[in-house]
């Protein structure tokens, strides 16, 4: 079926025929009523009377090809004929609001025709007064437009389908910015000169500055102002690099001016071929590099420290061979260094034993102020030059762990305090406070710098006046190890010039 | 008489050199670390250092640039020591690497090498 009306410009306001004030008539032989029916009659709107009861009082050509009915089959019928059995409440509605004089505008709403098919209409309603004012019935015209509603219904959807586009595109977007912002590793997008286009939190925080202090400049704010143009070349070249390397690392410096060592990837933005940023990967890697030259040193110091006493092994085996007698010396010496490899490999194995946790703590009761005692009575073989003393509280001071590893700790502290003071008094301290023992060793020496203090307890540190004396420096780094087995903690303060003092807390023993 | 200077931390190294070098004659001087060489060549005389290059305290290489850069020292041929392979950085102006441990014949062939044997110009 062609379309019977053409969507157009709203309706022209209607008044009900019998209110209609008298046009001039603009050919005077034309009597009024008829030239008003012979524009409803050749009105493409569907033009409708009805009583107040809804019966169909008169029905148009308009009327006759919207809804399919003749007018001899629609006058005189329910104007439901024409309302969907599914919209039972629309009718009533109407005819209220009609029955007070209202008019209706413009209100769309949905109608059938005769062979069942529905179709959307606006329509307009007025109600019809008699000569003395009373409402009688209701004029209505209709237009269909079923064309416009389709043309809105296909926007509505490619709204719809836009705004799901968007709200896709969005919640992926913000699936990356969730990680962009989340990751650990710092990420920059650079143009190809090397403006920061954007950056993520994390390299905010390597560098130490604002976001709005590294986007819209060059990235070479991370380096010393003396590199930055050079920095700018190898981008450029990195940039034009068909295979540019995988990663680099390279040296930084934070906004407070602290240097970083960091290792960078770079990989590229590409479209229609040709890269148009450069996304960078940064981690830092200084403490990394730290402990791995902290390694790299411990291996070269454990090699040195088992070469010395091999070499004088050696060369007092060849004095002897070549002196062919007895030499009181060179047995001495001999037994000396095998004394001191015995003791490296014993620092070894205590290393490995405790690195690989396999450190066994035989639990009792033990009194530190025994402890301490009996650990400065060893300590007296050692020295002469040291008055070693232990200061007693009036309780014993109970912990519950293992007599002989927290003796070994002791030994540690004590040997520690006669080899790095020349002399003077080591006291010993043992004392219970708030359900934590405390131990103090002090000695009267040098003192320790205050930059070496943090890095006493780590595995591989040795510090600068430590001496070749047959350990490999390990004793701080195995005792913290126990104290820590022990769920206590280890620690040194040091005021250079007056000495050193190392404590160890360990919690008390649980005393009913 | 020729005397050598040995310079290393390790006292039993220092004692067990000194005896070997002693007994073919040799005068021997000690330090123990590379300040303490400085402040012995400042006032006796010595034919040949043998320098370690570990030494807590100091580290051998530098006690050498030192050594080379004062005018008021001796410009006394150096042996520097070491039980790495050879270590890096060291100057290429020594006069020997030796590395650690050593074999007393080596030593020996290595020193009279350098500054021939104790009694020559000295007691015969």
């Amino acid at each position: 079926m062609p379309p019977l009306v053409v969507p157009g410009p709203p309706m022209p306001e209607v008044r009900p025929l019998s209110t209609v004030s008298t046009p001039r008539p603009l050919d005077a032989a034309v009597p009024t009523d008829r030239f008003l029916a012979a524009i409803v009659e050749s009105s493409d709107d569907a033009i409708i009377g009805k009583t107040l009861e809804g019966t169909i009082t008169s029905w148009n050509r308009g009327a006759e090809i919207l809804y399919g009915y003749s007018a001899e089959e629609a006058i005189g019928q329910p104007i439901s004929l024409i309302i969907p059995p599914e919209r039972p409440s629309e009718l009533p509605a109407i005819m209220e609001r009609l029955r007070r004089g209202e008019r209706i505008d413009h209100y769309e709403t949905i109608r059938v025709r005769k062979d069942g098919t529905r179709f959307d209409i606006s329509v307009s309603i007025s109600p019809i007064r008699n000569a003395s004012g009373s409402i009688v019935g209701a004029a209505s015209i209709g237009r269909g437009i079923t064309e416009r509603k389709q043309a809105e219904r296909e926007r509505r959807a490619l709204e719809q389908k836009a705004q799901q586009e968007l709200a896709a595109r969005r919640e992926s977007e913000e699936r990356f910015r969730a990680v962009w912002e989340a990751t650990s590793e710092a990420l920059a997008l650079s143009d190809p000169e090397g403006i920061v286009l954007a950056v993520n939190p994390a390299y905010c925080a390597l560098y130490g500055r604002a976001p709005e202090e590294v986007v819209g400049h060059t990235f070479a704010v991370i380096f010393p102002e003396a590199e930055r143009a050079g920095a700018m070349e190898q981008y450029r070249a990195v940039f034009a690099d068909p295979n540019p390397p995988h990663s680099y690392e390279t040296r930084v410096q934070r906004a407070d001016g602290t240097e970083r060592v960091v290792e960078a990837r770079a990989d590229f933005l590409v479209q229609d071929g040709a890269r148009v940023a450069m996304i960078s990967a940064v981690r830092d890697i200084t403490e990394r590099k730290r402990l791995d030259q902290a390694h790299h040193d411990f291996v070269a110091m454990i090699s040195h420290d088992l070469a010395s006493p091999l070499t004088v092994l050696r060369a007092r085996a060849q004095l002897l061979k070549r002196r062919q007698k007895y030499d009181e010396e060179s047995i001495t010496a001999i037994l000396e260094q095998t004394a001191r490899m015995d003791r490296l490999i014993g620092d070894l194995r205590e290393l490995a034993q405790v690195e690989s946790g396999g450190l066994s703590i035989q639990r009792e009761d033990v009194d530190l102020v025994g402890l301490a005692q009996g650990a400065v009575e060893r300590a007296r073989t050692l020295t002469t030059g040291h008055a070693l003393r232990v200061t007693e509280p009036e309780l014993p001071v109970v912990v519950t762990g293992d007599r002989d590893r927290l003796g070994q700790v002791l030994d540690n502290l004590l040997g520690n305090a006669i080899k790095y003071s020349p002399g003077g008094e080591v006291l010993v301290t043992v004392e219970a406070v708030r359900g934590q023992a405390y131990l103090r060793v002090a000695d009267q020496g040098p003192g320790i710098p205050a930059d070496a203090l943090p890095h006493l307890f780590e595995r591989f540190y040795r510090g600068e006046h430590a001496t070749g004396d047959g350990g490999l420096g390990l004793g701080l780094y195995i005792s913290r190890m126990l104290v820590e087995a022990h769920g206590g903690r280890i620690w040194a303060a040091s005021k250079p010039g007056s000495g050193s003092t190392f404590t160890v807390m360990l919690p008390l023993a649980n005393r009913s | 008489m020729k005397t050598v200077l040995v310079v290393d931390d390790e006292p039993g190294l220092r004692a067990v050199v000194r005896e070997i070098l002693d007994d073919e004659g040799y005068a021997v001087l000690e330090a123990p670390h590379g300040p303490a060489m400085l402040e012995l060549l400042a006032e006796e005389h010595a034919d040949l250092v043998l320098l370690d290059v570990m030494m807590p305290g100091g580290d051998g290489r530098e006690a050498y640039r030192e050594l080379r850069a004062r005018a008021d020292l001796p410009d006394v041929p150096v042996v520097m020591m070491s039980a790495a392979v050879r270590p890096d950085g060291l100057d290429p102006s020594i006069a020997a690497f030796l590395r650690k441990p050593f074999d007393l014949d080596h030593l020996l062939a290595l020193v009279a090498g350098l500054i021939g044997p104790s009694h020559v110009g000295g007691i015969a």
